[in-house]
């Protein structure tokens, strides 16, 4: 295999981890519990940001003036960056959980996450000093590369086992969660949220603690994400990015740890791949933006004819002495798909319209 | 058993008492100076045409509504001003008027959401706990709630979604869902609406053997004839006020009741 085969495949791999850690994330607060949080790619840029800042190592002021504007450096060994990201993304989620998920109901919470997107970026791009504005940061140094005196390939190659590692982390936690009684609590908060009230739960801590995990994991893909690509801007984190990430889980299915897999395939990955090698027409950047019609289209589309996504949320089933039964990996009979999932379908009577 | 804990009792006579309840929507004076007690180990009917404010009163005592004034005293304790999941977690749950079961969610799993005595439903529990804690604690809920499904015949739908099932099934589970919590006091807004007569007499003696095992019943109804043969008590509202408390057989005679009814 090629050096440039090589590298484009750890590129995707990267990218597919990258995606597929931010999406189960989303899943968790959106899929599982009905937070519809449009500012999850805010989180996603904190543990950018939190990790380059604690990467770039203090401002360096060259002979024509500072090489880059941002507030505050360190140099930290890998792959404390990365934790510590996760971290901030949790704690900055407090704050602005305890605004929206308190007191608000679901569609309001959606529309003051959507001020929450807004507002970071306006900020953002008004205070370059902070972590540099429109420009972004940049020359973020490689992990690999630097810490531990690999080739290039070789860096590549461990970064991409190390977000491997993530992922298995990751899909141990949100699969925990599922199938404890917690991922219960959550489907019914999702459900009827007066309802899981009157029975004694507390609402705002439950969804905040989904809300808390469900940003970490936003921010630690973040962060991965910087610390590979080694430059992030504004432009990286617009809201519209968190409908490519809602439309993964949409179309591969909520509720759904494999099917989200799936559609992080069809969608972070396998669309923006796909329209990488299609030719210009008409304008150049054109395709790009056709690539966001045609996502909304498929969200339609799956919205009206399969609300459930390609692989629907499993029904739990108990055996005969009580206990659940065994589903082999991602909440599923089969890798999260039920038999017939993939010909029709299932779900109850008058829940169609409660997708979103 | 019925209750998977016995329930604590309480030095009380009434378990609950409503002081001086008056709640208004804007202009509109929905509760009016309701003042009762609901004695321990009885079922009590709230009936009245529609309008009279029952609903909103018993969402005042769930929790759901602070009243305009007034106070609602548990086992002597004020719980006027507490949110609705301190009422659950105090053991006073309710059911709601229009079916609220958690749909996307199986039978079986509907009565598991909140049994009691379940581990592994708080987030530290998935970092910390043990997993084997959960399941051990997940089996004796899952028979428990077998047992339930199976007195109202359900036992065969325990994998549908709740979604799926009758009007009248999903009554029952909502009934069955509150009982898995180990309430003190349930409070029930028209359990009996849309079941059928005779799944309905079996509800009526279930609520029965519950009161009897130390539970108090509230409920609001509109099948006169039910109330009569299963509840210790009735209370009327007509506009927001009270207008009789006694038996049932009692209240028939009373010509304000008869009338209230017949002009709401």
């Amino acid at each position: 295999m090629s050096a440039e085969v090589q590298f484009y495949l750890v590129i995707l791999l990267v990218y597919g981890c990258v995606a597929l850690i931010s999406c189960w994330g989303l899943d968790l607060q959106f899929g599982d519990t009905g937070i519809l949080n449009f500012a999850f790619i805010v989180f996603q840029a904190v543990g950018a940001y939190t990790a380059a800042l604690l990467t770039l190592g203090p401002v360096e002021t060259g002979v024509f003036g500072k090489m880059q504007e941002y507030f505050w450096g360190a140099d930290l060994p890998f792959p404390v960056p990365v934790l510590v990201a996760a971290g901030v993304g949790a704690l900055l989620s407090v704050p602005i959980g305890f605004v929206a998920l308190r007191r608000l109901r679901s569609d309001y919470q959606a529309v003051a996450m959507l001020a929450v997107s807004l507002i970071a970026t306006t900020m953002m791009v008004a205070s370059p000093g902070f972590v540099g504005g429109q420009l972004g940061l940049y020359a973020i140094p490689q992990p690999f590369e630097d810490s531990f005196a690999l080739s290039s390939t070789e860096a590549t190659w461990a970064y991409l086992g190390f977000c491997i590692a993530c992922v298995a982390v990751v899909g141990w936690i949100v699969v925990r969660i599922s199938r404890a009684p917690l991922g219960r609590t959550l489907r019914a908060i999702r459900e009827h949220p007066d309802a899981a009230a009157a029975l004694g739960i507390n609402l705002t801590a439950v969804r905040m603690g989904a809300f808390v995990v469900g940003n970490a994991l936003a921010a630690l893909s973040g962060a991965l994400l910087i610390q590979f690509i080694g430059a992030y801007s504004t432009n990286d984190w617009l809201f519209p990015e968190t409908f490519i990430l809602l439309a993964a889980v949409i179309i591969g299915g909520s509720g759904n740890k494999f099917g989200v897999m799936l559609g992080v395939l069809l969608l972070p990955v396998g669309l923006s791949e796909a329209v990488r090698y299609l030719p210009s027409i008409i304008r150049p950047g054109l395709i790009h933006q056709l690539q966001f019609i045609v996502l909304g289209m498929m969200i339609l589309a799956f919205l009206w004819f399969r609300p459930t996504g390609l692989c629907p949320e499993r029904r739990r089933r108990f055996d005969v002495d009580g206990r659940a039964r065994p589903s082999l990996a991602f909440g599923g009979t089969w890798l999260g798909l039920q038999r017939g999932s993939l010909k029709r379908t299932r779900r109850p009577a008058d829940a169609s319209a409660e997708v979103l | 058993m019925i209750v998977g804990n016995p329930v604590v009792t309480s030095d009380f006579a009434s378990v609950l008492e409503l002081r001086g309840i008056s709640k208004a929507f804007g202009d509109v004076d929905v509760v009016r100076d309701v003042t009762i007690e609901v004695a321990r180990g009885k079922m009590t009917a709230l009936v009245g045409p529609n309008g009279a404010g029952k609903s909103t009163l018993l969402g005042i005592v769930a929790g759901e509504h602070r009243p305009t004034s007034g106070k609602v005293l548990y086992r002597g304790q004020d719980v006027t001003s507490l949110p609705a999941f301190r009422h659950g977690q105090l053991g006073i749950v309710r059911t709601f008027q229009l079916p609220a079961e958690f749909k996307r969610l199986t039978v079986l799993e509907n009565l598991l959401v909140v049994a009691a005595g379940q581990s592994g439903h708080r987030f530290r529990d998935i970092f910390i706990g043990r997993r084997v804690h959960w399941i051990e604690a997940e089996r004796v809920a899952v028979a428990r709630a077998r047992a339930l499904l199976a007195r109202f015949g359900l036992e065969a739908k325990e994998d549908q979604y709740a979604g799926d099932l009758s009007g009248g099934q999903r009554r029952i589970l909502e009934v069955l869902r509150a009982v898995m919590a180990d309430p003190v006091v349930l409070l029930l807004d028209e359990p009996f609406a849309g079941v059928h007569p005779e799944v309905l007499g079996e509800l009526g003696g279930f609520l029965g053997d519950l009161c009897a095992e130390g539970a108090t019943v509230m409920l609001i109804a509109h099948e006169l004839d039910a109330v009569e043969r299963h509840c210790d008590s009735v209370v009327v509202m007509a506009r927001g006020a009270v207008i009789f408390e006694g038996t049932m057989t009692d209240a028939r005679r009373q010509r304000e009741v008869v009338e209230a009814y017949v002009t709401g």
